[in-house]
């Protein structure tokens, strides 16, 4: 065998990004969570997702949303528990 | 028909008659907190009806009416092994601008003799009123409507005939083929 | 004598007579005879006349005029038919139908022969003039001068005219029009020689029309002699007034015998033949250069000076109408004012210029239509032969010839299995662009385009080709000087930007259109008619609308796009996305932003990538401190580029397993933590199959470069430590299943690096890396690794996106679920409300964007299947 050196000079890779939630869509709006809420146009940084208490996650726009038309304390859409952001 | 007339009616139109619906108006009577986007209405209630055709549940079905998203027809077919087994409600759904932090007004457009359904077809179900969930969807809301058929809520009926009826399933059976007429196209 | 017979009406008058009287009138009557027969048959021997004229004087006192005129008239006949007829038509024997006719030839005997017929009838005339002015004095004398002295000469010429023209009529050989047919068709040719000489002069042009209109102003005639006077002639010097005097005198002798529209005929088809003729002449196959004016300026110069000319001559330019009832009427006359040197010229010449220009119009159009289909493959070099039939058709208006006959040339030169996809529609594009011009509304556009687009429909490749087309900057026009590597998407747009700055003034459009519609019985499509392409856009062939239309729908076309984008962006080994910008914009301008837009988040995506790719490289643990750890094997984070993607919006991406070297997996995780330490909570999943790389491969004696899928580079790479593999095992290593390793190793035994040979199973293949290879030309001088070698060489249909073909199939169940659907609810439906509904409500991906006949097929399918009733046109659902 010969002296021989092979090596990549650059390497084009491709992924997808992901919120990594547990559900697919946002239970509010219906759309994908690793899309946007129907109120924005690009997804990602732009329309993030929360995550409650409960950890249930939905886009922060729809949540905010929920949250701001219940005239009393607002419970979690998917399980009825106390609204409150994780975390907070 | 007449009595549906909008989402923005909040229902005056039959609230003598239903107590509980007549409860919902103190709080639609508040402005909406945000400027209502009708395009992310549409979005929902298009991802909906498409989550709906795709879903393939049986007996329970609904699709908008003409040309407005907001008005649906509903359909629901009495459950198996329940006094409604083998008869078909026609329904209307209409959905507020702010819909779905806002329940939609669901009523029979088909009489039903059910405690909980009045003679102008109001339906008295928790969760299309202070119990709604912006996670419900028509899906869920035709479902719900579904097995209150076979469950009613006896202890605050809207007919109060048939929530006597309702433990003589024999005699109920016999109230609800008498008085059904299956809904016409 | 046989003359009694037909004098039996007088006889009851010789019982009254005395004998003297009999005696008188038959000695009067055999000197009549005699005389009469001396005077036609003598050599012009007039001597006779006195007593001729006694003996008419006589046999008139008796009461016998009518005799005395039938006898001459018969006599007349007679000699005629013996001198005149027989002998002319003797001239002519030599040329029976098949005999080839010298031009020459015809000419001379022509004239002779008609000089001589002519020499006859005058003689004849003569003496018929003699008869006259015998009845007339014996007339005179009885009736003491109020006598009418023309009558005799009136009622007798014209029935010598008739007489004449009765016996050549009935005697005339059938190949007579023939050549006079032949002689015209000669002196035109003459002439048109003559007149191209002119042509190249204008000014000779000019004098001479002014000549001709001296001598129109000059020439007088009476009616029925039909003199010319001679002088005049005199002073036509040039060879043309000559010729068309020559024509002219031979055209009146044939008059004069009765052949005037036979004569007519001749001339007339010489003219339409020469003309015939010379529009093929100047036309031929030369598209490049308009003819038509030249054509028309032919017509002015030739036919149309020959026959000023030749009607001055003749004197009748004015009664000419009442001859030509044997042709066909021109069109509907029309002004027109372009009669150099001819001024107010007679209906008749007016009419010839229609008809002339008429039958150039037909002739060119018809050349033109023959060839359309060559014209259009030089579109648009050939824009000036389409500029001459637009004006060609708008005159005949035989715009339906032209929509048959190009569209059998389709069907025999285009749509066949030989023709690329890419020909075709670079031939339909051209098509359109080509007949837009004569169709600025589109209406038979519609129909020329339906066997393409019928026949695209039914190709595979069709849609790809057509994003290819409109969207890569080789694709659109291929020989526009100055625009080469603009895509058709570019051109369509400068288009439409021209337009809207050319203005909005063209609301005649409009009615061209709907008269369009009328005349041509072309059905408007109401069904089809998309309300978002407004009236505006209506009015002028929208060339992506019919491109467009071979799809069907602009959401399928969108989807195609979006697929050939990603495959392109996900091979991309920079973020260098500019013309893909360009081109999205261009999109939207024709598609509207909506259905862009998860294209445009696509190339956003390419845009974040950028960024992030940056920030998360600078802001990573460089791996300095792991180089201790992992040694030499370690790589650095520079190398390392990454796409990051919203799959949600992408296309379907196919994901393959793969492996890839330990030393770039170290990388492709420490990216990824990063990714998320920086975007908490997003993740990042890597697509290790797709990506680019380049790669080094440095052998003893050579070091060769290649950018390849990242398989390849995987494929390879193992080879650094071991140099022989069997598949199965580099399969396995690799980890992707054995037939894709087996196609795709292909890419590297092809470049001559690794040589495959059977291993020691028979079904082992053993691949071995090819040590000091010699062989440069095959992996052209080390360097040879571009991108294209991959994608065409090794990955020709293969795709990391999905195809749109199995997006399609799932459409229709999607329908037939929002079918049964809407009729559970509201019972039943007639077709145009489901074909509404659905408009409104199937907004799946893509949208419902069928025609109602394609939804009622689909209807029908259902009912087959017995999902569905339809009673009284209505759909139910089969209960």
């Amino acid at each position: 065998m010969g002296l021989k050196n092979f090596r990549s000079s650059w390497w084009h890779a491709v992924a997808s990004w992901t919120w990594n939630a547990q559900d697919e869509t946002c239970g509010i709006c219906r759309m994908a969570f690793d899309g946007c809420c129907p109120d924005c146009k690009i997804p990602g940084d732009d329309c993030p997702l929360i995550w409650g208490s409960c950890n249930h996650a939905f886009h922060l726009h729809c949540i905010l949303k929920w949250v701001n038309s219940q005239t009393s304390q607002a419970h979690c859409p998917m399980c009825r528990r106390e609204w409150q952001f994780k975390g907070s | 028909m007449a009595a549906v007339n909008g989402f923005s009616e909040t229902g005056h139109g039959y609230q003598t008659n239903t107590p509980v619906t007549a409860a919902a108006p103190t709080k639609q009577s508040l402005p909406p907190a945000k400027t209502v986007d009708s395009q992310s209405v549409l979005k929902r209630l298009q991802s909906e009806l498409m989550a709906l055709m795709m879903s393939g549940d049986s007996g329970i079905s609904a699709f908008p009416e003409e040309d407005n998203i907001f008005c649906w027809k509903g359909t629901i077919i009495g459950s198996k092994d329940t006094v409604f087994e083998g008869t078909e409600y026609r329904l209307s759904l209409s959905f507020p601008n702010d819909y779905p932090f806002k329940p939609p007004k669901v009523k029979f457009e088909t009489g039903c003799f059910h405690p909980n359904v009045d003679v102008y077809g109001n339906i008295c179900l928790d969760i299309l009123q202070d119990k709604w969930s912006s996670a419900y969807d028509v899906r869920t809301v035709l479902i719900s409507i579904q097995s209150l058929l076979g469950e009613p809520n006896i202890s605050s009926p809207l007919n109060t005939q048939a929530a006597q009826l309702w433990n003589n399933q024999e005699e109920y059976r016999k109230m609800v083929e008498k008085l059904y007429k299956a809904p016409t196209a | 004598m046989e003359d009694w017979s037909s004098s039996a009406c007088n006889l009851g008058i010789l019982d009254t007579l005395s004998n003297d009287a009999v005696q008188e009138i038959v000695e009067s009557y055999n000197g009549f005879c005699a005389a009469t027969e001396t005077l036609l048959c003598g050599a012009g021997d007039l001597s006779v006349g006195s007593e001729f004229v006694a003996d008419v004087q006589s046999l008139c006192k008796h009461g016998l005029e009518s005799l005395v005129r039938d006898h001459f008239l018969r006599a007349l006949e007679e000699t005629f038919e013996k001198n005149g007829a027989f002998k002319f038509w003797r001239h002519f024997e030599a040329y029976g139908k098949f005999s080839e006719i010298g031009d020459e030839e015809v000419q001379e005997v022509l004239c002779k022969a008609l000089e001589e017929i002519s020499m006859e009838k005058q003689y004849q005339e003569k003496c018929l003039l003699m008869l006259v002015h015998a009845l007339q004095s014996y007339k005179e004398n009885i009736s003491e001068g109020r006598h009418n002295s023309d009558a005799e000469r009136v009622y007798l010429f014209p029935k010598y005219q008739l007489l004449v023209s009765s016996v050549l009529m009935a005697t005339l050989p059938p190949h007579f029009p023939e050549i006079l047919n032949w002689y015209f068709k000669g002196r035109l040719e003459e002439l048109s020689t003559i007149m191209s000489g002119e042509l190249n002069d204008d000014g000779e042009i000019q004098d001479k029309a002014e000549i001709s209109l001296n001598e129109k102003s000059k020439v007088s005639y009476r009616v029925g002699q039909m003199e010319i006077d001679e002088c005049y002639h005199q002073g036509m010097l040039s060879e043309n007034n000559k010729l068309v005097k020559n024509i002219g005198k031979v055209v009146r002798d044939l008059r004069s015998l009765g052949f005037t529209s036979m004569t007519e005929d001749a001339y007339a088809s010489a003219i339409f033949l020469l003309l015939k003729a010379k529009v093929h002449e100047l036309a031929g196959d030369d598209y490049r250069n308009s003819v038509l004016e030249s054509i028309k300026q032919w017509i002015q110069a030739v036919p149309l000076q020959f026959l000023h000319a030749l009607l001055v001559y003749l004197g009748d330019s004015i009664s000419y109408d009442s001859v030509s009832s044997g042709l066909k009427s021109p069109l509907a006359s029309r002004p027109s004012s372009f009669y150099p040197g001819i001024n107010t010229p007679s209906e008749g010449l007016v009419r010839w210029k229609l008809r002339l220009e008429y039958f150039a119009y037909e002739t060119l159009q018809d050349l033109r239509i023959a060839k359309l289909f060559e014209i259009i493959v030089d579109y648009p070099d050939s824009s000036p032969a389409i500029e001459d039939l637009k004006q060609c058709l708008e005159y005949t208006g035989q715009h339906s010839k032209l929509v048959e006959s190009f569209i059998s040339a389709l069907r025999y030169r285009l749509l066949t299995a030989g023709a690329s996809t890419n020909d075709i529609l670079h031939q339909y594009v051209s098509t359109i662009k080509a007949l837009r011009t004569i169709d600025p509304a589109g209406v038979f556009l519609e129909a020329v385009g339906e066997p393409i687009r019928d026949y695209l429909r039914g190709r595979k490749d069709t849609i790809k080709c057509i994003v290819t087309m409109l969207t890569d900057g080789t694709g659109g026009n291929s020989n526009l000087s100055g625009n080469t590597g603009d895509s058709l998407l570019e051109e369509l747009n400068r288009d439409e930007e021209n337009q809207e700055n050319i203005g909005l003034d063209d609301d005649f459009n409009t009615d061209d259109k709907q008269a369009w519609i009328n005349a041509q019985h072309w059905e408007p499509d109401p069904v089809e008619a998309d309300p978002l392409k407004g009236s505006r856009n209506r009015r002028k062939v929208d060339i992506l609308g019919m491109i467009v239309g071979i799809i069907g729908s602009k959401d399928q076309l969108v989807n195609e796009y979006r697929v050939m984008l990603a495959e392109k962006l996900l091979n991309k080994s920079d973020y260098d996305i500019d013309t893909e910008i360009r081109t999205l914009e261009l999109l939207k301008i024709h598609f509207g932003e909506s259905s862009m837009q998860k294209c445009e988040i696509m190339l956003n995506d390419l845009i974040d990538s950028k960024r992030t790719n940056t920030n998360v490289k600078a802001t990573i643990n460089q791996p300095s401190q792991r180089g201790a750890e992992l040694g030499d094997t370690a790589l650095p984070m520079d190398i390392l580029n990454a796409t990051i993607i919203s799959s949600n919006f992408w296309p379907p991406i196919q994901e393959e397993s793969l492996v890839v070297p330990q030393p770039v997996e170290q990388l492709l995780s420490d990216y990824a933590k990063r990714f998320n330490e920086i975007k908490i909570p997003r993740k990042l999943l890597w697509k290790k199959n797709l990506g680019a790389v380049k790669l080094e491969l440095q052998f003893e004696d050579r070091q060769v470069q290649f950018t390849v899928a990242p398989i390849h580079a995987a494929i390879i790479m193992q080879f650094q430590g071991q140099a022989s593999w069997t598949s199965k095992n580099l399969a396995a290593a690799i980890g992707v299943p054995i037939d894709v390793l087996n196609r795709r190793i292909n890419f590297w035994t092809s470049k001559g690096i690794l040589a495959e040979s059977l291993g020691e199973d028979s079904n082992e293949h053993l691949f071995t890396l090819v040590e000091g290879i010699v062989d440069t030309s095959k992996n052209g001088g080390g360097n040879s690794g571009s991108r294209e070698d991959i994608l065409i060489g090794d990955e020709e249909g293969e795709q990391s996106t999905a195809s749109v073909e199995d997006q399609l199939r799932k459409e229709m169940t999607v329908y037939e679920k929002f079918i049964v659907g809407m009729l559970t609810n509201f019972g039943s439906m007639a077709l145009d409300r489901i074909h509404n509904t659905l408009k409104m409500f199937c907004i799946a991906d893509p949208p419902y964007d069928k025609t109602i006949q394609q939804l009622q097929s689909f209807l029908s399918g259902l009912v087959s299947e017995e999902k569905l009733e339809l009673r009284d046109g209505m759909y139910f659902l089969k209960k």
